[in-house]
């Protein structure tokens, strides 16, 4: 592989190219924390059983769901509701459950007990199919496919329209891989693997959308447009579940979850939260 | 759909309307001042929970001009050869069992216990094809996907049995193919030695075959989409596998896959009701095939993962990979818990056991089946059935693999070994006492099969030195396989040095040497098996009163010569890396003063 870009002139030119720098912020703080402050109030502490209430299902619920491998617990019983819209941060130390819930829900793995549905159809049929994308911390790809070939793929097994060409372009820009679209993604570092991965995950058209550690191998651009990313995920209206330590997001989500040897340990608004003490 | 899922719709779609008015003001407005707000908006699609699944085309779509890629991408000529490489070693293959199995017709007493027995015989082949196939299933087969479908495809909505059916029938057409062509191979033998005419035979294998090859494939489709468990798998392939031999040996008076006997020597006896096994296969296929959307994630990302690396393994003969990629596909994981602790203040004499002593229970299981097994073919051999060498020393190398796992691990380990102030060999052969030890125990398991079957008298003494030696023996090959590695089909490891390549004939040589040797030296702990068998039949042909030696004296005496090559296999062991060192070194000098010759350096 060569490292020159490779020509990209079929493609649609991004919009505008998304600057890679960190932009400011604190208008779409200040409106996470109002509605943090919102979602506290709806968001009752962590707590065993839960009337669910009457009325549309949640994004996402879970009851009593729990996973093991024989003798091992990877998630203890939990429950779960998730309102629509809602931003949420999922912390934990290595092994406490993240990424087991975040695979249980998106159908990848099966619970050993109680249930999880996902705008009220259960993980993995096809209707939460259609309305759950999850990103994998563990990014796979076609080894004959450019990223380009990807996007086009996933967007037809997705049945998007011909406007996903333009969305292609504008995602792959404000991820800095605009240059590098015709080329194999197997062939990449594993923070542009992450970035491909994430532009795959964000093409299709989604209702809820689980992350798992997107952070990790993403340079300081990277991570400032992902922050930019899941921010316009949010305001499209889509509820965001990421699984990450990083402050930053931790700072502008309505709700962290944080888990501890399977265990739901805090379940609430981001204020206050000692994250460090929460993944020790 | 449910109330709740109308539900759900009618609260995605107010939140589809509600965010994408958000979105358009917030990019319309521009209050954020955030240049990125046009993108925002036209970046991010919410999904319409009412549309129907997405058609397969796109599946199609892609795995067509993958396909087309793949065929453009073909070297033709290394195809050619490919082709001509797998002809020739079939027609080799064919010839030598026909050889084997000979060209003149058997006496009519044969024929008629071949009639007898032939159907129970197929049968048994069918059941274990029934039981393998339960076990893939439960594994997540038959089919092996990309990791990249099961991520992009399964989890889009598709339906997965319009997504997944085009891989189940490629995989079919693959197995009738390979049932077929092995039936038929299998008929056109036993048309020279049962009489009948040629066609018949070869039309009622390739029917036999395919019923066989289509009762694995619906096994594990049905294993996969029902989520059969292990242990019920592994109970139900048992009952089976039971039954079928219990058919064969005459314990019972019928068994079901009998009838697919009686369709592939349907020549030697018409049996109509055979025809209905061809109906229940296809019926099984069926029933699996509308199971297909019922496949377990979580087991087809494991196994998708793992059978390209094991294919790869088995491929390049890479034993140890092999072995590694099968035990992560079967979740065969040591014990969480030690089943003994072992005292001592000898490092790696201490870690070897502690290896040991995590042997999970299915690996136990598999060794004292596989040693009762080799104990029972001694018998066979002391008997006179010579070829159960093969059979007992190939039990014992699996068995001495298992053993040697502490061993493996270390070699694993390159970079631990390297840092260590100590010869990766003085370590290595430290490694090989505890298993020698086990071994013992694990050969008066061999012993206990061997005197369950029947055995008396010098038998059991024949027998006891026998199974310690096939036991060593096994564990020796097993050694010599894992120190070797994987075979190099570049020789770039070998002595002539990394830049210089062997020529083709040397290099497949030192191949199967190195695949072949391990097994050879397996094998010949059944030696003393097979002396002592040899001064018994000369015992009891002596005419003139002089007996020729006792056969536990014969016996002991052999072991004792094989221990001889056994420790020569252990020191090789111990000073492999030297020696490699070594000639290496003298193949650089050589090489070097040869390059000063031509060039005239030092005149």
């Amino acid at each position: 592989m060569t490292d020159e870009p490779a020509p990209t002139s079929r493609h649609p030119r991004p919009t505008r190219q998304r600057s890679n720098t960190p932009t400011n912020t604190a208008p779409a703080k200040a409106a996470s924390n109002a509605a943090s402050k919102t979602a506290s109030k709806a968001v009752p502490k962590a707590a065993p059983k839960r009337e669910r209430p009457s009325g549309p299902p949640p994004a996402l619920a879970a009851s009593a769901l729990g996973k093991s491998y024989g003798e091992l617990i990877a998630l203890a019983p939990v429950d779960l509701d998730l309102a629509p819209r809602q931003r949420v941060a999922l912390i934990g130390h290595n092994g406490s459950g993240k990424t087991t819930l975040l695979r249980i829900a998106s159908g990848l793995l099966e619970p050993t007990e109680g249930s999880i549905a996902i705008f009220g159809e259960p993980a993995g049929s096809l209707p939460a199919r259609r309305a759950l994308s999850y990103l994998s911390d563990n990014p796979t790809f076609y080894d004959d496919l450019s990223v380009w070939e990807h996007l086009e793929y996933v967007a037809g097994l997705h049945g998007c329209d011909d406007a996903w060409e333009q969305r292609a372009a504008d995602l792959l820009g404000a991820l800095g891989l605009y240059e590098r679209a015709d080329d194999l993604p197997t062939r990449f570092s594993r923070g542009l693997r992450q970035k491909a991965s994430i532009a795959l995950g964000l093409i299709r058209p989604f209702q809820i959308l689980l992350v798992d550690e997107p952070f990790v191998g993403l340079d300081a651009a990277g991570k400032a447009a992902l922050l930019e990313l899941l921010e316009d995920v949010h305001r499209a209206g889509a509820t965001v579940v990421v699984a990450t330590h990083e402050l930053a997001f931790v700072e502008r989500v309505d709700r962290v979850i944080a888990l501890r040897d399977g265990n739901v340990v805090h379940d609430g608004s981001a204020e206050g939260v000692d994250v460090l003490t929460l993944v020790s | 759909m449910s109330k709740d899922n109308d539900n759900a719709n009618d609260r995605a779609r107010n939140d589809t309307g509600a965010s994408n008015d958000s979105a358009t003001s917030d990019s319309a407005s521009g209050d954020r001042g955030d240049h990125m707000s046009a993108v925002a908006t036209a970046t991010i699609e919410l999904a319409d929970l009412d549309r129907p699944p997405v058609p397969v085309e796109a599946v199609r779509r892609l795995r067509t001009a993958r396909r087309a890629n793949r065929v453009a991408a073909i070297e033709w000529f290394e195809l050619a050869y490919r082709a001509y490489l797998s002809g020739l070693i079939g027609i080799i293959a064919v010839l030598s069992l026909a050889g084997a199995i000979g060209d003149s017709r058997l006496p009519d007493a044969s024929i008629h216990s071949a009639r007898q027995h032939g159907p129970a015989a197929i049968g048994v082949v069918a059941a274990l094809a029934i039981a393998l196939g339960l076990r893939s299933g439960s594994r997540g087969g038959p089919l092996a996907l990309e990791p990249a479908e099961v991520r992009h495809v399964l989890l889009a909505p598709v339906r997965r049995r319009q997504a997944l059916l085009t891989l189940a029938t490629r995989q079919l057409r693959y197995a009738i193919f390979i049932g077929s062509v092995v039936g038929a191979i299998c008929g056109l033998l036993a048309s020279r030695r049962l009489g009948g005419t040629r066609p018949a035979w070869v039309a009622s294998g390739a029917a036999a075959g395919i019923v066989v090859a289509l009762s694995f494939v619906g096994a594990a489709l049905i294993g996969s989409g029902l989520r059969l468990r292990r242990l019920v798998v592994n109970i139900i392939g048992a009952a089976i596998l039971i039954g079928a031999l219990a058919d064969l040996g005459g314990y019972v008076g019928w068994w079901p896959t009998r009838v697919v006997g009686d369709l592939g020597m349907w020549p030697a006896k018409a049996a109509p009701v055979a025809l209905v096994t061809v109906i229940v296969a296809i019926g099984v296929v069926v029933i699996g095939l509308s199971l297909l959307d019922r496949l377990e994630l979580e087991a087809a990302e494991r196994r998708t993962e793992l059978a390209g690396q094991l294919r790869f393994a088995v491929t390049m003969r890479d034993l140890r990979t092999a072995i590694v990629v099968h035990r992560m596909l079967a979740q065969d994981r040591p014990r969480p818990r030690p089943l003994f602790s072992m005292p001592g203040r000898r490092t790696v004499w201490k870690r070897s056991w502690r290896g040991l002593a995590r042997l999970p229970n299915a690996r136990l299981a598999r060794m004292f089946a596989l040693a009762a097994g080799s104990g029972l073919a001694v018998l066979g051999i002391y008997r006179g059935t010579t070829p159960l060498a093969i059979v007992a020393g190939l039990a014992m190398y699996v068995v001495g693999l298992d053993l040697l796992e502490p061993m493996a691990q270390e070699i694993d380990q390159v970079d631990r070994a390297a840092a260590s102030p100590h010869d990766r060999g003085r370590i290595l052969v430290r490694h090989v006492a505890p298993p020698a030890i086990v071994v013992v125990i694990i050969a008066a398991v061999s012993w206990g099969a061997l005197a369950v079957a029947g055995a008396h008298g010098d038998e059991l003494f024949v027998g006891a030195i026998g199974v310690v030696s096939i036991g060593w023996s096994g564990l020796a090959g097993a050694a010599m396989s894992l120190v070797s590695g994987a075979p190099d089909p570049l020789g770039l490891d070998g002595v002539m040095g990394a830049n210089e390549l062997l020529m083709p004939e040397v290099a497949g040589m030192r191949m199967v040497g190195r695949a072949v040797g391990p097994l050879v030296v397996a094998m010949l702990g059944a030696f003393p098996t097979i002396i002592a068998r040899r001064v018994a039949v000369a015992g009891s042909k002596a005419t003139d009163g002089v007996n020729s030696g006792h056969p536990i004296a014969a016996s002991a005496t052999a072991a004792a010569a094989v221990v001889v090559l056994l420790s020569g296999v252990v020191g090789w062991v111990r000073f492999r890396d030297q020696a490699r060192a070594y000639l290496m070194q003298s193949a650089a000098a050589a090489k070097s003063g040869q390059r000063d010759k031509l060039t005239g350096v030092g005149r």
